[in-house]
């Protein structure tokens, strides 16, 4: 644009001033036409009152007209202008300043040949004569349509960016070379918590960051100074003193000549991300821990809760509550009735009534209840928890189970154990009750006797032999007993030992009843006889002895007349042999004491006689020694039947052979 | 030892035969009538076939009917007009004497000035 003008006035002028020879002169006129007509611009020449008087090519074929049809005619009436009635009038108003003196200049639109719009940096310039007088105007214009969307495109890609850039959430930001803050958008401002960049502008980015930050602020910062991109998470103090996570890219900012001369940030608010990765942290933590304390300690942990409407479920069960319920996790955790079927029957009206007691109160849940595990049958727990109220009305037990099935067995063994020695002692003590009263019968025997003849003798009188022979009986008693209680002793402390050998039954029963016969020659005694012998492997004189206190105590019970009935019967691999009398009978709660030492029953009532003390004590012990078993059958009113029966073949304890 | 006015006919109720027979020698000694029964059941008939009592001695533990049953059937025959005083082995004689609503009672063994003693006690006491 410019440049033509210049060169064309130039020309003129050197015509003007050097006033060469006519030749020169048509050669520069040759030449100047030449420039004129290929310029690549618009240009023409205009009488100071605007008629057109020359018009280069270019010019001619943006409007498609050739010079006959332009020249002559005022320049606003060409087709380059009537498009416009106002672009007319502009043009009219720029002739008449420019043929005053004047340069004028503007850009306008215009249409060519096609129609198609054209953008236009129009020029209009007088020329002047040697007396400063305008002879000329002229005319330029430059087509600048592509640098005009060239500009106009850039200009809205800047306002598209600032408006990113505005609108940004992440934090945009220019910083200089000491990390003076230079540029900064909304969200960067926001970040520091200023109101205004005016607040922030030249405030160092490395005093907002936390100290244990710093170095490692200090280190990226140095890195994009040196030409590299930086990537950084740190956590900075606000000017409000709030502290926020952020994560920043930065790359380094270069001036036209390739020289650093700042950095440009791309910064994120992770703080919300960073509290999270911090809480999922915690709760991954939280969840191994649990997992671990689940896992190792002696018992179950689980989680049950209560709805208002009084269902429930478990949230959280741990492996062992898995184990001692046999119920997995997923079969409980929307709904837990199931847990019902496994509480023991017997026990699920207490652990009911326990909940809800714990509910009503919002007391600690403690309970030792029965489970039926399908594994291991029922087995014992203890539970304990604090119920919690939830917002929504539910109750939440966070509760600790242990099984204490080892503990309750070892609890009731030591009840039993207890019971048994509180037995024994009670035993113990009734033994002595009882020997003493047996062994005081016959020392009141003896007593009485020698005082009689102690009372005979005072009187001048001889005790007769009779008397005196009175004093065997209840002497021979006396140490009868005694006898039997170091024999019970002894075999209570396992110190008698038996002597078994192959001993027919039939044979030994048969010399008992003959020797019975002999003391008590009124007493019927009737035993059938077995045809075959009955052998066993037994202690003869032990199981004699027995006989003996079966037959003795049979005397004892039946009325004179009454038979006493002897039998043996031989059953696979074993002997039973019976004594049965026709005495009183026992009653049924006494049968089970009779065979404790000393026994006769607890109440008065049964006391019969002495004398039955400790024989069948002494009978049982023997019994059991071979490894046979003891008992009487009886009612009450029709006799007694006591028998024992024995393995034929030697199960025997505490034997020599 | 003069023989006491009050009280002379005692009947033994014992089935220990030594004991029977030393007790009552010893009480005859001493100016008693005596008789005598080795069970409840016998010393019934014989309150029911003769003169009663002025007192019994009566032995718990007998065969056939006991102490215990005696007593019973005595206080609801004859009431209690007869004082019975127990003669026994066990270390609860009281609890034992009380038991069967008798007037008192003698351990076993006893020196018989002790008996006669227990005796002369209930002589008084008798209602005849």
């Amino acid at each position: 644009m410019a440049l033509f003008g210049q060169i064309f006035s130039r020309l003129v002028q050197q015509i003007r001033i050097r006033r060469r020879s006519g030749a020169a002169l048509r050669e520069s006129h040759a030449l100047l036409h030449v420039l004129f007509e290929e310029s690549f611009e618009l240009a023409g020449l205009l009488t100071p009152d605007g008629v057109l008087i020359k018009v280069n090519q270019r010019a001619r074929d943006f409007i498609g007209k050739k010079d006959s049809e332009l020249l002559g005619k005022y320049f606003w009436e060409t087709p380059w202008w009537t498009h416009s009635p106002e672009l007319q009038e502009r043009l009219r108003a720029a002739i008449k300043a420019a043929a005053g003196g004047e340069l004028v200049r503007f850009e306008s639109n215009h249409l060519d040949l096609h129609g198609e719009l054209f953008h236009i940096d129009f020029s209009l310039k007088p020329a002047r004569d040697k007396h400063g007088k305008v002879i000329l105007l002229i005319p330029e214009g430059r087509d600048i349509t592509e640098q005009k969307r060239a500009q106009s495109e850039l200009k809205a890609s800047a306002q598209r960016l600032r408006t990113i850039i505005e609108t940004e959430p992440e934090c945009v930001k220019v910083v200089g070379l000491n990390g003076e803050i230079q540029e900064m958008n909304p969200a960067g401002i926001g970040m520091l918590e200023a109101s205004s960049l005016e607040e922030v502008r030249n405030l160092k980015l490395q005093d907002f960051v936390t100290a244990p930050h710093q170095a490692a602020f200090r280190s990226m910062r140095e890195r994009v100074l040196k030409g590299e991109s930086g990537e950084l998470q740190f956590e900075i103090t606000g000017m409000k003193g709030t502290k926020r996570w952020l994560e920043t890219h930065a790359v380094p900012l270069r001036d036209e000549n390739g020289q650093i001369r700042g950095l440009l940030g791309i910064t994120r608010d992770i703080t919300a991300h960073k509290a999270s990765e911090k809480i999922d942290q915690q709760r991954h933590e939280l969840e191994r821990q649990l997992a671990t304390i689940a896992k190792t300690a002696p018992g179950a942990l689980c989680s049950l809760r209560m709805k208002p409407d009084g269902s429930i479920s478990m949230p959280y069960v741990s492996p062992r509550w898995e184990e001692y319920f046999q119920l997995s996790q997923a079969d409980v955790a929307q709904d837990a009735s199931a847990l019902v079927s496994r509480y023991h029957p017997d026990d699920l009206e207490y652990i009911n009534a326990s909940v809800a007691e714990s509910a009503k109160n919002m007391t600690d849940w403690r309970a030792e209840f029965r489970i039926l595990n399908p594994a291991r049958g029922t087995i014992w727990i203890e539970g304990h928890s604090t119920p919690v109220r939830e917002p929504d009305g539910s109750i939440i037990w966070h509760g600790f189970i242990t099984e204490i099935t080892q503990r309750k067995r070892i609890a009731a063994e030591l009840l039993a154990a207890k019971n048994a020695a509180e037995l024994a002692a009670k035993t113990q003590a009734e033994f002595l009750n009882i020997a003493a009263h047996e062994l005081r019968t016959p020392i009141t025997s003896l007593s009485l006797i020698l005082q009689l003849a102690q009372k005979k003798i005072e009187k001048g009188e001889v005790p007769t032999p009779a008397t005196l022979n009175r004093l065997r009986a209840p002497a021979d008693r006396l140490s009868a007993l005694v006898a039997d209680l170091l024999d019970l002793s002894r075999l209570e402390r396992g110190i008698i030992l038996l002597h078994p050998k192959r001993t027919n039954v039939v044979d030994l029963i048969l010399e008992c009843i003959e020797e019975f016969k002999t003391h008590a020659p009124a007493r019927h005694f009737h035993f059938e006889k077995p045809e075959t012998p009955v052998d066993a492997e037994i202690d003869p004189t032990r199981i004699y002895q027995v006989l003996s206190n079966f037959l003795d105590n049979a005397i004892k019970y039946t009325p004179e007349q009454g038979p006493i009935d002897v039998a043996i019967s031989s059953l696979a691999g074993k002997i039973r042999v019976s004594v049965t009398d026709r005495g009183a009978g026992i009653a049924e709660q006494q049968q089970a004491h009779l065979f404790a030492p000393f026994a006769r029953g607890e109440s008065n009532e049964v006391i019969r006689t002495s004398g039955l003390g400790l024989g069948l004590s002494i009978s049982r012990k023997i019994v059991e020694l071979h490894g046979g078993a003891i008992g009487v059958d009886s009612v009450e009113g029709q006799g007694s039947t006591f028998y024992f029966e024995l393995p034929r073949k030697a199960l025997l304890s505490n034997t020599t052979k | 030892m003069t023989s006491p006015e009050p009280l002379k006919r005692i009947l033994v109720i014992e089935d220990d035969e030594d004991i029977l027979f030393a007790v009552t020698q010893l009480l005859e000694l001493e100016g008693y009538e005596v008789s005598t029964a080795t069970n409840g059941a016998i010393a019934l008939d014989l309150l029911q076939q003769n003169e009663l009592p002025d007192l019994i001695l009566l032995d718990m533990i007998m065969p056939v009917m006991d102490g215990w049953k005696f007593a019973a059937a005595l206080h609801q025959k004859f009431g209690t007009c007869i004082p019975v005083l127990v003669m026994t082995a066990a270390a609860n004689a009281a609890e034992r004497a009380r038991d069967v609503g008798a007037a008192g009672w003698v351990p076993k063994p006893f020196k018989i000035e002790e008996l006669i003693e227990r005796i002369k006690e209930h002589s008084n006491g008798r209602k005849s």
